[in-house]
């Protein structure tokens, strides 16, 4: 008898409904994340999408209101940078006129 | 007597020829510092033009190699900015631009690096460019959303061999020798403790919200998913891929394919 095993129809539908419970169970790889404005050190913005693009980790100074990082959904709100001296920074999901470099 | 209209249509072909020669030589000239300053070049104050053109000619190669170093961030990181400023200018001497989109520069960088005899030791080098180039293309694809669970789960039972994936144009796939993950996140990490050169890494990256991502799958998966990206149906996907890996777990497979966002759509046939 040949061991090489058989792909049915059951054994695929089985092997459908196992992976999207399987899906479901562990938290999703990537959730849905948000750009949030006025958070990234500088040199450190997201999107580094190669040469020709204008955003590629160019922020240049900490904090730049036009440079945004990617973060879970819900959360940029809640940050709040302190810098001693300084007044406190909230994120933001639009662009911010604070924070840019002249 | 020609037509007014004529001896125009005449004279934009002319000037047409003669700018694309121009053009040509002047773009030859500006590569190649053995060729001598193009023709018209030439005409300023105490012959500064020849000094002038020159430092054009400086700033078009800088301008190239500032563009490869954005594109290529980790090739530039693994190699040293000495290194890959000598192997990046080499390369843009043998293959400028040839669009003017630049996000498509580099296109030949993987090919380039395989043929060049200096790195000849250095054969991941070109795996990484190539992940480079695929994060890159994954930035500029189209948009589309992701098959959901939902969406797999509906399908009927019964139809579930024959369904035929179409892949999500960001999706890319690298099977790799070398451990070219670890060598992609050069870039924001490294040096990488413990790296192992000779270790093999599948990766995959996709962009199922708004941001790409580099994900690591099993030799077996990634076998699955090229196979499934290529067109043939679920069901042929998984018995071919489970000839060849004897442990590929088509459970996991249909999960990882759910979880990191491969497919944009499906049919059955």
């Amino acid at each position: 008898m040949s061991n090489k095993k058989m792909t049915s129809a059951a054994i695929v539908a089985g092997a459908i409904s196992a992976a999207v419970t399987m899906a479901a169970m562990t938290t999703p790889a990537h959730a849905a994340k948000i750009k949030c404005f006025g958070v990234s050190l500088a040199g450190q913005n997201d999107c580094a999408a190669g040469a020709g693009t204008t955003c590629a980790g160019t922020s240049k100074v900490d904090y730049q209101g036009n440079a945004w990082k990617y973060v879970e959904a819900n959360s940029c709100d809640e940050i709040v940078i302190k810098v001693d001296g300084q007044d406190d920074r909230m994120g933001a999901a639009e662009e911010l006129t604070r924070d840019i470099p002249s | 007597m020609m037509k007014p209209s004529e001896n125009l249509k005449a004279d934009i072909e002319d000037n047409a020829f003669q700018y694309a020669l121009r053009n040509e030589t002047f773009a030859a000239a500006l590569l190649d510092p053995d060729i001598d300053i193009p023709a018209g070049v030439g005409k300023a104050k105490n012959n500064q033009a020849p000094k002038r053109f020159s430092v054009y000619r400086n700033n078009v190669v800088v301008s190239l190699m500032d563009a490869m170093a954005s594109s290529f961030p980790s090739l530039l990181t693994i190699m040293g900015e000495e290194n890959f400023k000598r192997v990046s200018r080499n390369f843009i001497l043998n293959h400028p631009p040839s669009s003017p989109m630049m996000q498509q520069f580099g296109r030949a960088f993987p090919e380039f690096l395989l043929g060049f005899k200096p790195l000849a030791k250095s054969p991941f080098l070109a795996d990484v460019a190539k992940a480079e180039l695929s994060w890159i293309n994954a930035y500029h694809a189209q948009d589309a959303a992701i098959i959901t669970p939902e969406e797999l789960q509906s399908v009927n039972p019964e139809k579930v061999m024959d369904l035929v994936l179409t892949p999500h144009p960001a999706f890319h796939i690298l099977t790799s020798p070398y451990p070219v993950i670890d060598l992609f996140h050069a870039r924001t990490e490294w040096p990488k403790p413990g790296l192992d050169i000779g270790q093999a890494q599948t990766l995959v990256i996709t962009r199922p919200y708004f941001e790409c991502f580099a994900n690591e799958v099993d030799e077996s998966i990634g076998c699955f998913l090229s196979l499934l990206a290529s067109g043939i149906s679920l069901g042929e996907a998984i018995s071919k891929t489970s000839e060849i890996h004897a442990d590929f777990d088509a459970t996991t497979g249909i999960a990882s394919m759910l979880q990191i966002g491969c497919f944009k759509s499906l049919e059955t046939a």
